[in-house]
C-alpha cells in the first residue's frame, strides 16, 4: 500500500485549504511537520490536532495537522491532514515535498477507491458522496445524504424482493412439477403488476432527483424591451446581465444559477423574439427558441405599460411548454385583472413570482418515496420497468414460464446494479471516474 | 487380471459405470474393481432414470458418448415428459424402469466392452506416494498398479443403515460396506463428512388395491432418452397416485420421538429436496395430504416402490402409517423404509476436472462427492472417466462451462460452491436454461466429445444429420408461406381480422401453432423427423429470447475470463469481508466468475476483486 496524497478542499483562494495523506502517511508527516509536542517522538495521538510549522524545500507556514488512525479514518488506512493557509502556492509546495518524501499523487477518485476497497463503504454509499461533493444546494445535499445513509438501497432492496419471492415460485414449479399440485402459488401476474407500479414512481422520483441535483432550468422570454434582464438581475441578487432601454441589448443568451428555497433554479435571459434582418439579432432569436426547447419552466414576460402585440413566432415556439406569464413594470401601470405583477426596479411581486417557481418545482416529488439522483440509477430502474413490462405481457400471451422467468431474471440484476448485487464493470468504471481528486 | 492398469475405476454404481466406459472406449487400458456383482448398476431407491433437470443430464451424458441413456431405454417400462406447457426449456424426459433388467444389461455391456476388466473385490487402499497415485490394494488381490484412479464409492464408504431403534453397519440393500477407505482418504489430508438419505418402503404388488388409487400413464409418442434410438416405447407399465391423509399425519405426530431424525441417533445430514415423510408432516403441518406414487420395479417384480413415504421410523410404526393411505390398507411390506448415512468427501477438495487437488491422478465422481441421483453420479462418472485418461496422456482436462451444459453447472456447484446436504440436479440451477434444453444435448456436446475421441463416428455422424435437416427446416420455414384466415388454424388461437399469407416461421411465432397444428396448413414439413421438428420449432418460437440468453452469456463470460493471478493473497485485501477472505483462500477460485459463485463471497467482494486487478494492472 503505497501513500498517496492531494489537496481535498477546492484549488483556488480561500481561507485555508486541506491536504490529505492516506496509506502510510506518518513517515512522511515527519519530514515535513514540525511541533513542540511532537518533538521527542513522532506519535501523534489520533483525532487531535496538532500546532505547528510545515517546511518545504522553499519555504514554511503555519498549520495545523490531525492524524486519523485506520481502521477510523475516511479511507480505512491511516490518514493524516494538513490544514494550511490557503492558496495555490502553499498547497502545491506542501504536496510537492510530500511527493519528494516517498507519497504519490492520487488519481481520480483513489481516496474513495480505496474507502471503497477496505470496505468503509458500499457502492451506493460511494454514489452518494460524488452528489454530496457536487450538491449546490441544500435539496441536493439532502438527497444526497440519504443515498449516502443506504436509504435508497433498502428501498430497492424491497422491491427486489417481491421479485425474488415471484421468481421462486415460477422455478419451485418447473423443478416439482407433480409434488406442487396442492401448493397455492403467489398470483404472478398481479404481483407484477404492483411491482411495476412502485418501480414507475421510482422512475419518477428519478426525474425529480435529478432536478434536485441537478436544478431546474427556466427561461424568461418575452418581447424585445419588457425587461427580461432587469428581472434577471432582480431574481440572482445581482446585476448579471446588462440593461438598458434600447431594444434588442440582450443579443446571446445568458444564464445563471441561484437557490430558492434550497432549489437549485439554473435561469437563462434570452433575446428577445422579434423578426428581424439583423444577422446577429436573427441569431440571438435562434439560440432563445433553442433554450425554450430544453426549459423545463417558461417565465413569459409581459410589459404592464404597453399593449401585447401578436407574436406568432414565440406563441409556436411556447406551445405545450409549462409557461406562467408575468406582467413587468407594475410600478408604472397597473397590470391586468388576476395577472402576475411584478416590478422589476421596486421587486414589488417578486416574492409571488418566486413562490410559484417553487411550487412548480416540487410538482413531481413524490412524497416519502426515495429519491433516485445518479443517471445509473434512473437508467436501472427504466430497464426493470421495461424487463416487467415484457413479462407481464409474456405471460398474458400465454409465454411459458421459463421464458417469463429469463426476462424476470434481466428485471432483478438491473436493479441489483442499485443495492450492488449485481456486478459489472462498467458500473464501476462509470462511478469511480466521476470521482474528484482528493475525496 | 493384470499386474497393471493405466486406470482403475473403484465402483461400479452408475459413476463407475460412466468412468470405466469411458476410459476403455477412449483407449485405456482399464480395470473396474467392485465389491459384489449384485450391487453394479443397482438403483438402491426409485426405480425411475431422469426427471425435471435430471432428465437433462441424462440426454448430455447420451451426447457425451456415455452409456446411461441407452441402457435406460432398453430397461424402460413407462415413459413421460413432465413439465410440457412451461417452456421447452424445461421439458423433462423421465422413464421408469425395470431394476433388475437395467442391471443385467449393465453387466453385459460391462463384460463386452474391450480394454475393460471386472474384478470383485474390496479396496482397501489408494496407494499414493509423493502426492501422486500409483495403484490400490484391495483384500484379495492385493496390489495393483495404476496411473490414475477414479474413486467412485457411492454411499459405501463407512455407510451405516438406521431403522427406528436398529442400526447396523452396512451398504444399501443389505450390500456390504467399505470400512477401510474412508481412513486412508483422511490420511491423505482430504476433508471427510458425513450425509444422510433415506428410502421408502418397498410393498408386494398383490397386497395394493389399485381402483382407490388414481392410474398415471406414460405417453407412447415422445421417443427416449438417447440420440442413438430412434422410435417409440408401446405396452408401458402405469404407475398410482393416492395421498396420505390427517390419520397418516397422526401416527407420524404420535411416535416422532421415535424417529432417529428427531431423536437424534442420526447425525448426517439429509436433504431438504427429498424429505422423510416425518419431516414433510412435521415441518408443513398446515399440509393436509402428501402425494404417494406408486411404482413398479420391474416387470417381473413383486416389488412396488412407494414414493414420497421414506422414513427412518421403526418398523411398527412404518406399517401402522402406511396402512392409513388409501389403497395400502393391507399392504404387505417387503422392505421397510430406511435412512442410510455414509461417508463423503467435501468437494471444495476437487478441481473442475474431478481431480483431487491434493493428489495427482486421484479422480472422484459420484455419490461421495457429496451429490446424490443416478443421473448426477453418471454425469460425474463420465467427466471424471475423461479426465482420468487426459490426465494420462498429459492433455488438457475436458471441462464444461455453466453456458454448456447443466453438467458444467453441476460440477461447477459442488466444487465452487460446495454443499451442506447432498445435492442434487435442479432446472433453478442453471443460468441459461434457454440455451441447455433436453432436446439440443447433442447439438451442443456431441462434437466436443467427438473431438475428445469418447462420441463414436456413428454418433456424430447422427448429430450433424440432424444438424442439418433442422437448417434446412429453418430455412424452408422462412420460404414457406401459409395462409392465415377466420375459422383456420389461427383462429383456433386468436383472433383473425385480416386474410393474409404469412411465412411459417412468423406463423409459429404465435401462442398455439406448432408444426403439427402447420400440418393442416402446409405439406411441407411432412418429411423430416420428429426431434428435428421440436428443435427447429423451439429455435423459431423462442429465438427473441434465445438470443437475449446467449447476449447475457457473453456478458458474463467476460467476468468468467478474468483470471485471478495464483499468487494473489487475499488476506491482504482488508475490503474483502473475513468471511469471503476465507472461502477464497481455501477454494482459489480461477477466474473473477468462478470466485462470484462461492458462497459466502458477495458481490461487494467481487467488485472489490475487480477493482483490486484493475489497480494491479495499472501498477504493472
Amino acid at each position: 500500500m503505497d501513500t498517496i496524497v492531494a489537496l481535498s478542499t477546492p484549488a483556488g483562494r480561500g481561507g485555508i485549504c486541506v491536504v490529505r495523506l492516506s496509506g502510510k502517511p506518518l513517515g512522511v508527516a515527519e519530514k515535513i511537520f514540525h511541533s513542540k509536542a511532537l518533538e521527542n517522538s513522532f506519535l501523534p495521538a489520533p483525532n487531535y490536532m496538532y500546532f505547528g510549522r510545515i517546511s518545504t524545500s522553499e519555504f514554511s507556514d503555519l498549520g495545523y495537522m490531525v492524524y486519523f488512525r485506520a481502521p477510523k479514518s475516511y479511507t480505512g488506512e491511516d490518514v493524516v491532514e494538513f490544514h494550511l493557509h490557503g492558496g495555490t502556492r502553499i498547497a502545491e509546495g506542501v504536496i510537492g515535498e510530500c511527493v519528494r518524501n516517498g507519497a504519490r499523487l492520487a488519481e481520480r477518485g483513489e481516496f474513495t477507491r480505496r474507502a471503497f476497497l477496505n470496505g468503509k463503504m458500499e457502492l451506493s454509499d460511494a454514489e452518494g458522496v460524488i452528489d454530496m461533493i457536487n450538491a449546490d444546494s441544500a435539496g441536493a445535499v439532502r438527497s444526497a445524504y440519504r443515498l449516502m445513509t443506504g436509504k435508497l438501497s433498502l428501498a430497492v432492496h424491497e422491491i427486489q424482493n417481491r421479485l425474488s419471492d415471484v421468481l421462486t415460485g415460477l422455478s419451485a414449479v418447473l423443478d416439482y412439477p407433480e409434488e406442487l399440485e396442492d401448493e397455492t402459488l403467489p398470483e404472478v401476474h398481479a404481483e407484477l403488476i404492483a411491482i411495476r407500479e412502485k418501480l414507475k414512481k421510482f422512475a419518477s422520483s428519478g426525474t425529480y432527483g435529478k432536478m434536485i441535483k441537478e436544478g431546474m432550468d427556466v427561461a424568461l422570454v418575452g418581447d424585445t424591451n419588457v425587461g427580461k434582464s432587469s428581472l434577471m438581475n432582480a431574481m440572482l441578487g445581482y446585476d448579471r446581465a446588462i440593461v438598458s432601454d434600447i431594444r434588442g441589448t440582450t443579443r446571446d443568451f445568458v444564464t445563471d444559477s441561484f437557490e430558492l428555497n434550497g432549489k437549485k433554479i439554473n435561469l437563462a435571459d434570452t433575446a428577445g423574439i422579434r423578426q428581424s434582418d439583423d444577422v446577429i439579432e436573427k441569431e440571438g432569436v435562434n439560440r432563445a427558441i433553442s433554450i425554450i426547447k430544453d426549459a423545463k419552466l417558461i417565465i413569459r414576460v409581459f410589459d404592464a405599460t404597453e399593449k401585447p402585440e401578436k407574436n406568432e413566432m414565440l406563441d409556436e415556439a411556447l406551445a405545450e411548454k409549462n409557461v406562467i406569464e408575468i406582467y413587468n413594470k407594475c410600478d408604472l401601470k397597473k397590470a391586468p385583472e388576476n395577472a402576475i405583477a411584478v416590478s422589476a426596479k421596486t421587486g414589488d411581486g417578486m416574492d409571488v413570482l418566486m413562490e410559484k417557481i417553487s411550487d412548480f418545482f416540487d410538482r413531481d416529488k413524490t412524497d416519502g418515496e426515495e429519491i433516485l439522483t445518479s443517471e445509473r440509477q434512473l437508467s436501472a430502474v427504466l430497464r426493470a420497468i421495461e424487463k416487467t413490462d415484457e413479462a407481464i405481457s409474456a405471460l398474458e400471451d400465454g409465454i411459458p414460464a421459463d421464458c417469463v422467468i429469463s426476462v424476470l431474471n434481466e428485471a432483478w440484476s438491473a436493479l441489483g446494479e442499485i443495492t450492488g448485487q449485481t456486478v459489472s464493470e462498467k458500473i464501476i468504471d462509470d462511478i469511480f471516474d466521476k470521482f474528484c481528486v482528493g475525496k | 487380471m493384470k499386474k497393471s492398469y493405466d486406470i482403475i475405476v473403484i465402483g461400479a454404481g452408475h459413476a463407475g459405470i460412466e468412468a470405466s466406459l469411458a476410459a476403455a472406449r477412449m483407449g485405456k487400458n482399464t480395470l473396474l474393481i467392485t465389491l459384489e456383482k449384485e450391487g453394479v448398476a443397482l438403483m438402491p431407491c426409485n426405480p425411475a432414470i431422469g426427471g425435471t433437470a435430471k432428465g437433462h443430464l441424462v440426454r448430455e451424458v447420451d451426447a457425451l458418448g456415455g452409456q446411461m441413456g441407452i441402457s435406460a431405454d432398453d430397461a424402460l417400462l413407462q415413459i413421460k415428459m413432465l413439465n410440457r406447457g412451461k417452456g421447452p426449456a424445461v421439458f423433462s424426459l423421465r422413464g421408469q424402469e425395470d431394476k433388475a433388467l437395467y442391471h443385467e444389461i449393465m453387466l453385459g455391456v460391462l463384460e463386452n466392452q474391450d480394454n475393460l476388466e471386472v474384478v470383485y473385490d474390496e479396496v482397501t487402499e489408494i496407494a499414493v506416494r509423493d502426492g501422486e497415485v500409483y495403484g490400490i490394494s484391495a483384500a484379495e488381490s492385493g496390489f495393483t498398479e495404476a496411473k490414475a484412479v477414479v474413486m467412485a464409492t457411492g454411499v459405501y464408504l463407512n455407510g451405516k443403515i438406521i431403522v427406528g431403534e436398529e442400526s447396523r453397519e452396512s451398504g444399501p440393500i443389505g450390500f456390504r460396506c467399505a470400512t477401510g477407505l474412508t481412513r486412508n482418504l483422511l490420511s491423505l489430508g482430504i476433508d471427510i463428512r458425513r450425509f444422510k438419505t433415506g428410502t421408502p418402503a418397498r410393498i408386494a404388488r398383490d397386497s395394493i388395491d389399485y381402483d382407490k388409487m388414481q392410474l398415471q400413464e406414460g405417453e407412447d409418442d415422445i421417443g427416449k432418452f438417447s440420440f442413438m434410438h430412434e422410435g417409440n416405447l408401446y405396452n408401458q407399465l402405469p404407475c398410482w397416485l393416492t395421498y396420505t391423509n390427517e390419520r397418516t399425519h397422526e401416527v407420524i405426530r404420535k411416535n416422532i420421538g421415535r424417529s432417529p431424525l428427531y431423536n437424534g441417533t442420526i447425525k448426517g445430514v439429509g436433504p431438504r429436496y427429498c424429505p422423510s415423510i416425518e419431516d414433510k408432516v412435521m415441518r408443513f403441518p398446515d399440509k393436509t395430504r402428501h402425494q404417494i406414487f406408486v411404482e413398479p420395479e420391474g416387470r417381473d417384480s413383486d416389488l412396488m416402490y412407494i414414493q414420497g413415504m421414506s422414513s427412518s421410523l421403526p418398523k411398527d410404526v412404518q406399517e401402522e402409517m402406511y396402512h392409513t393411505v388409501a389403497g395400502l390398507e393391507n399392504a404387505r411390506f417387503i422392505r421397510y423404509a430406511y435412512a442410510i448415512e455414509y461417508d463423503c468427501i467435501n468437494p471444495f477438495e476437487l478441481s473442475s476436472s474431478l481431480a483431487v487437488k491434493r493428489v495427482k491422478g486421484l479422480f472422484s465422481a459420484g455419490q461421495i462427492n457429496g451429490s446424490s441421483g443416478y443421473e448426477e453420479a453418471a454425469a460425474q462418472g463420465l467427466i471424471a472417466g475423461i479426465n482420468a485418461v487426459k490426465y494420462v496422456d498429459g492433455e488438457h482436462p475436458f471441462v464444461l462451462s455453466r453456458d454448456e451444459a447443466y453438467i458444467g453447472v453441476l460440477i461447477d456447484d459442488l466444487v465452487t460452491k460446495g454443499t451442506n446436504e447432498p445435492y442434487r440436479m435442479m432446472t433453478a440451477r442453471a443460468e441459461y436454461r434457454l440455451r441447455l434444453r433436453q432436446d439440443n444435448a447433442d447439438l451442443r456436446l456431441t462434437e466436443k466429445a467427438y473431438n475428445a475421441g469418447l462420441a463414436t463416428k456413428e454418433r456424430y455422424g447422427r448429430t450433424l444429420k440432424r444438424k442439418a435437416e433442422i437448417d434446412e427446416i429453418i430455412a424452408a420455414a422462412s420460404k414457406t408461406r401459409v395462409r392465415k384466415e377466420n375459422g383456420g388454424i389461427f383462429g383456433r388461437f386468436e383472433d383473425v381480422y385480416v386474410e393474409k399469407t404469412i411465412s411459417v416461421k412468423e406463423a409459429l411465432k404465435h401462442p398455439g401453432i406448432t408444426f403439427e397444428v402447420l400440418k393442416e396448413a402446409t405439406d411441407a414439413f411432412d418429411g423430416y423427423s420428429p426431434s428435428a421438428l421440436f428443435s427447429a420449432e423451439v429455435m423459431i418460437k423462442y429465438e427473441g429470447y434465445i438470443e437475449k440468453e446467449d447476449a447475457a452469456i457473453r456478458d458474463a463470460k467476460r467476468l468468467e475470463e478474468k483470471v485471478l493471478p495464483a499468487d494473489i493473497d487475499y488476506n491482504e485485501l482488508t475490503g474483502l469481508r473475513l468471511e469471503a477472505r476465507q472461502k477464497l483462500s481455501a477454494i482459489r477460485p480461477a477466474t473473477l466468475g468462478q470466485a462470484s459463485r462461492i458462497s459466502g463471497v458477495s458481490p461487494a467482494d467481487i467488485t472489490v476483486l475487480l477493482i483490486y486487478l484493475k489497480t494491479v494492472k495499472r501498477t504493472i
